[in-house]
């Protein structure tokens, strides 16, 4: 009896043993913290990785300490270990659909199948949880779609509200749902829906266009697709949860993207402010001809021409520098002479034309310093060094209609007008419809001309 | 005691099956690791090329070093055997390109020095087409501002002429092609330009670090047509720039890419342009030497999803048999390749996800690509180099600390037929196992064969010769369309085989893939077709021939005027 009990104590001792060798041998092991080269990033940037993966090693098991460094790598463009700390911190807090959400995010660049899975967690835990933010349905369509899976895709579009603004965004891509069904009527319903949204404006348009034309309407077609030529490309939808993500960016970089971001916006003070942020922590080159180039626009030449020299003193070869002070030389220039300083004007051209100069010095195929030398020469009276600069310009870029105008007008003066003429005609499919300078060139030459 | 007894077979089975997992595991990596049969096998060595690109030093982020360099591979003398041109990008002080000649035992003899062709340069794309009808092929280099004309000698020596052909490209120039826009029988050249780049201007990625500037960051440049007025008094060809009569000069953009084809099918070739992050540019021939740009009402000017992608190399043959050709375009790792199908003739449809070419095993950056039969089964497979943009892990530590993140694994699809696709990239660990940072793609019949070969252009790594190693390919045909009158290759022509009531169709034009020229020769896959029962050719000029049938597995040469009016 003894040695029955022995036998089976053991028995049971041994499975035990077993088993817990087993959990031992096939558990996952806790992933090691992302350690992507980050050589010569910016310090900063570097600081906030290494605040962020010292978190992690301080509280290992925290879904936010990793979701925090998985924001840092998002951030800094590191979208694999992004997504890794994503996914440890989905593990971590398995309730939350912002960590898988952002984790499918990360991947789509990397691994669609991945990324869709992770987005379908996403969206299952956010109707668990009852969570109202609809971009995990959004962003998950989005990939479907690409992926082919269109009754898949419609279904996840179903959850965007009417009242959202992304509601847009879910017509353009029902829209395509439906086309890819061969469902044209349908899809030109949708889309129809989405012409006044930045979202997805131009994308209609060229959707409508095409649209047009399987359906053999030519008009409306070239309507569609004159209008799309004509927008500005669609801005990506508002995601709150990517977007507090992004908010992780730091070093000068970040700033400089901050400034790219509010000057594409028109906030050009604003961008004025960013970029001044950055040359109060260092000498940047870039920052300088960013505020060379924008403040001109916000009418202050002086500022303009300060902020390039200072840019060129800290790197005297910078071609884009040394360009836009030709430039801002010459719109100075152009100030002076409407106020009566004339000398002062001319002064401002030769330094105009000289710069230019050194650009093209350094960088012959630089079409636009030519095309300022030629208006500064033509300012100057020096005719055929303008013509012979504008000439240049126009071999180089022949695809701007600005150096055939002011060829065109010199020649006109000279009275040269066929060539004039043929000038302008070559200029006039060049400009924008609302550009009424070619046409009236063209009016002023035929009144020359009589 | 039974109890005990089963007890102890249970533990015993237990631990059976514990060891036995580490194994499984084993067993299953083994499996994974037995492939079919590789469809190429690297001979690079084995062949005596040796040629390793030099882009120059690194840590300026020199926007030119990270487009890379590509390749020709041309019948220099007319002898039947090849020789290839490897172009160099490391600068005026870098190193010379090279010229390699096929040798009667296959292998390759460098005969650089001497050739006119060994110098040293920001060389990028290269086009070749005889453009003084003198039956010799001549080549055209683009540089990073600009361009160099060679004219073929014979004996393997080529002569500058750049300057007294009138060319001039003041921009950076990227792919290149010849062809007859004007049907006057003397071959044209476009060159497609890429961004006004400015080198003092400097980019850094999200996290700071030094990065190769992104196109966006520059205006585009214009693409550039040049007509061939045919040789002077002297005897010198002269080219002059017909850009801005042409229309041409009215859209910019970032051109990487190029394919003249005849896209509307009314005979007279077309330009295509890939542009990288903008819209793709379609310029159709207007038959009067002006042409209209039409992408957008043809639906190649974005994808599916109406987005510009980043369009790079361009690839083009008949993907689904319909007897019309497809367009392959070749984009970053975020976005994918596309697949333009044609039908209606002229009209064009992304059909990437049905093609099955969005379920590839991994993504890349891709640059060259070809769409040609590797394994002669009568459909086109595609072949796409891959490496990336911006710096990504480090994929292959013996490029070195700043190309080995830029390396990716180039990708190989297998036309099941009818045009659908599917990735063979894991079976094929010579092309496509090791991350390198390819840019071109050329093919050719290197061997002659029958099998298509692939020859892979790498920045600061070496170019790569694959030769084809598919067992038991198909049968096959390789022809060359000649126009007798004018001692040339029929750029442009058109050729069909018929046989068992399918045809084929290929066209001669060797400007495809990304800054590369392939073989000239039209390489047809028949699969199990012995015999065909006659060919067709439509001549550039519009003519029509027919030839009789023959057998298959031959070179072919098919000589305008010789054939019978259909």
């Amino acid at each position: 009896m003894i040695r029955r009990l022995v036998i089976i104590l053991a028995t049971l001792g041994l499975l035990a043993g077993a088993g817990t060798g087993f959990y031992f041998f096939s558990r996952e092991r806790p992933p090691a913290v992302p350690q992507p080269g980050l050589e010569d990033a910016d310090p900063e940037y570097r600081a906030s990785v290494e605040q962020a993966q010292g978190a992690i090693r301080t509280a290992p098991k925290s879904a936010d300490a990793w979701a925090k460094l998985g924001s840092v790598f998002r951030s800094g463009g590191y979208r694999q270990p992004a997504a890794d700390c994503f996914a440890q911190a989905a593990r971590l807090d398995s309730a939350n659909p912002r960590w898988p959400y952002l984790q499918g995010e990360a991947l789509i660049w990397v691994d669609r199948q991945a990324a869709i899975e992770s987005l379908r967690q996403a969206v299952s835990r956010s109707a668990r949880a009852h969570v109202d933010e609809p971009a995990p349905y959004l962003r998950l369509a989005g990939e479907l779609l690409a992926n082919g899976q269109l009754d898949d895709a419609e279904e996840q579009l179903q959850h965007i509200p009417d009242a959202d603004s992304r509601r847009t965004v879910a017509h353009l891509l029902l829209g395509r749902v439906l086309f890819a069904r061969n469902d044209l009527a349908g899809s030109r319903e949708e889309w129809l829906l989405c012409l006044n949204s930045p979202f997805t404006q131009q994308q209609a348009n060229n959707h409508l266009a095409d649209l047009a034309r399987r359906l053999g309407e030519v008009s409306a077609s070239e309507k569609y697709q004159e209008q799309a030529s004509r927008l500005p490309a669609d801005v990506s939808w508002p995601d709150p949860w990517l977007q507090e993500c992004l908010r992780e960016r730091s070093g000068i970089a970040a700033l400089f993207r901050r400034a790219e971001q509010q000057e594409s916006q028109g906030h050009l003070a604003d961008a004025v402010q960013v970029l001044q942020e950055i040359l109060a922590r260092e000498p940047n080159y870039k920052a300088c001809v960013g505020l060379g180039k924008t403040l001109p626009k916000l009418g202050d030449l002086r500022g303009a021409e300060k902020m390039l020299r200072q840019a060129l003193e800290i790197d005297p070869r910078g071609l884009q520098a040394r360009y836009y002070l030709s430039r801002v030389l010459l719109a100075q220039a152009e100030q002076q002479r409407k106020s009566g300083a004339d000398k002062e004007a001319t002064r401002l051209l030769e330094e105009s034309v000289e710069q230019a100069q050194q650009t093209i010095a350094q960088k012959p195929d630089y079409g636009l310093a030519y095309l300022s030398m030629g208006i500064a020469l033509k300012q100057l009276h020096r005719d055929t060094e303008a013509a012979a600069a504008l000439r240049k310009a126009i071999d180089i870029i022949p695809d701007l209609p600005d150096p055939y105008l002011h060829l065109a007008e010199l020649l006109a003066a000279e009275g040269k007008t066929d060539e004039a003429h043929r000038l302008l005609e070559q200029a006039q499919p060049l400009t924008k419809p609302d550009d009424p300078r070619v046409k009236d060139a063209l009016a002023k030459l035929g009144q020359h001309k009589s | 005691m039974r109890t005990a007894k089963f007890l102890i077979a249970a533990s015993a089975l237990v631990f059976a099956g514990l060891l036995s997992l580490p194994l499984v595991r084993l067993k299953l990596d083994g499996a994974h690791q037995l492939q079919p049969h590789d469809w190429f096998a690297d001979i690079t060595d084995e062949v005596g090329l040796h040629f390793i690109h030099d882009a120059g030093p690194t840590g300026d982020f020199f926007m030119p070093q990270a487009i890379g360099s590509g390749a020709a591979i041309f019948d220099a003398d007319g002898d039947g055997r090849l020789v290839i041109l490897l172009l160099q990008n490391g600068g005026p002080d870098g190193a010379k390109n090279q010229l390699y000649r096929q040798l009667p035992n296959g292998r390759f003899e460098d005969i650089s020095a001497g050739s006119g062709l060994d110098f040293a340069g920001y060389n990028m794309g290269v086009a070749i087409g005889d453009i003084n009808n003198d039956g010799r092929p001549d080549v055209l280099i683009t540089q990073y501002t600009g361009v160099r004309l060679f004219i073929n000698q014979g004996n393997g020596k080529f002569v500058d002429q750049t300057e007294a052909s009138g060319l001039s490209n003041p921009a950076w120039g990227a792919s290149a092609a010849f062809f007859d826009f004007d049907r006057d029988g003397w071959l044209d050249l476009v060159v497609v330009n890429y961004v006004d780049y400015d080198p003092t201007w400097k980019c850094n990625s999200s996290s700071g670090q030094r990065e190769f500037c992104p196109p966006s960051t520059f205006p585009g440049r214009v693409t550039r047509l040049f007509h061939n007025l045919g040789p002077s008094a002297a005897g010198t060809v002269r080219f002059e720039d017909v850009t801005i009569p042409s229309g041409l000069h009215r859209l910019e953009g970032p051109g990487l890419g190029v394919l003249c084809a005849d896209f509307n099918g009314d005979g007279w070739p077309d330009i295509f342009v890939a542009n990288d992050g903008k819209p793709n540019r379609l310029w159709i021939n207007q038959k009067n030497s002006t042409f209209k740009e039409e992408a957008v009402p043809r639906n190649v000017a974005f994808n599916g999803m109406a987005q510009a992608q980043a369009g790079m190399g361009v690839a083009f043959g008949d993907a689904d048999g319909d007897g019309m050709f497809d367009l392959f375009v070749t984009h970053l790792t975020e976005e994918t390749n596309t697949l333009w199908l044609q039908g209606p003739r002229g009209q064009f449809r992304d059909m990437t996800f049905r093609s099955g070419l969005s379920r590839a095993n991994w993504r890349g950056t891709g640059f060259g690509t070809v769409m040609a039969d590797f394994d002669n089964d009568g459909w086109n497979d595609i072949a796409v180099a891959n490496g990336r943009v911006s710096r990504g892990p480090m994929a292959n530590a013996s490029l070195g600390p700043l190309w080995g993140h830029y390396a990716e694994r180039n990708q190989l699809f297998a036309n099941n037929g009818a045009g659908i696709f599917r990735d063979i990239s894991n079976d094929n660990p010579a092309f496509c196992g090791t991350p390198n940072v390819a840019r071109g793609l050329v093919v050719a019949d290197i061997d002659g064969d029958g099998g298509l070969d692939l020859l892979v252009t790498t920045i600061s790594g070496k170019a790569r010769l694959f030769h084809n190693t598919v067992p038991a390919r198909g049968h096959w045909l390789l022809i060359r369309a000649i126009d007798p009158a004018l001692h040339r290759d029929a750029y442009g022509a058109e050729i069909q085989v018929y046989a068992q009531g399918r045809s084929w169709v290929r066209w001669v034009n060797p400007a495809t893939s990304f800054l590369c020229s392939s073989d000239v020769r039209a390489h047809f896959g028949l699969g199990n077709v012995q015999q065909v029962d006659s060919i067709e050719v439509l001549w550039p000029n519009g003519e029509r021939e027919r030839f009789d049938g023959c057998a298959t597995d031959q070179k072919l040469e098919l000589r305008k005027g010789t054939g019978k009016r259909p």
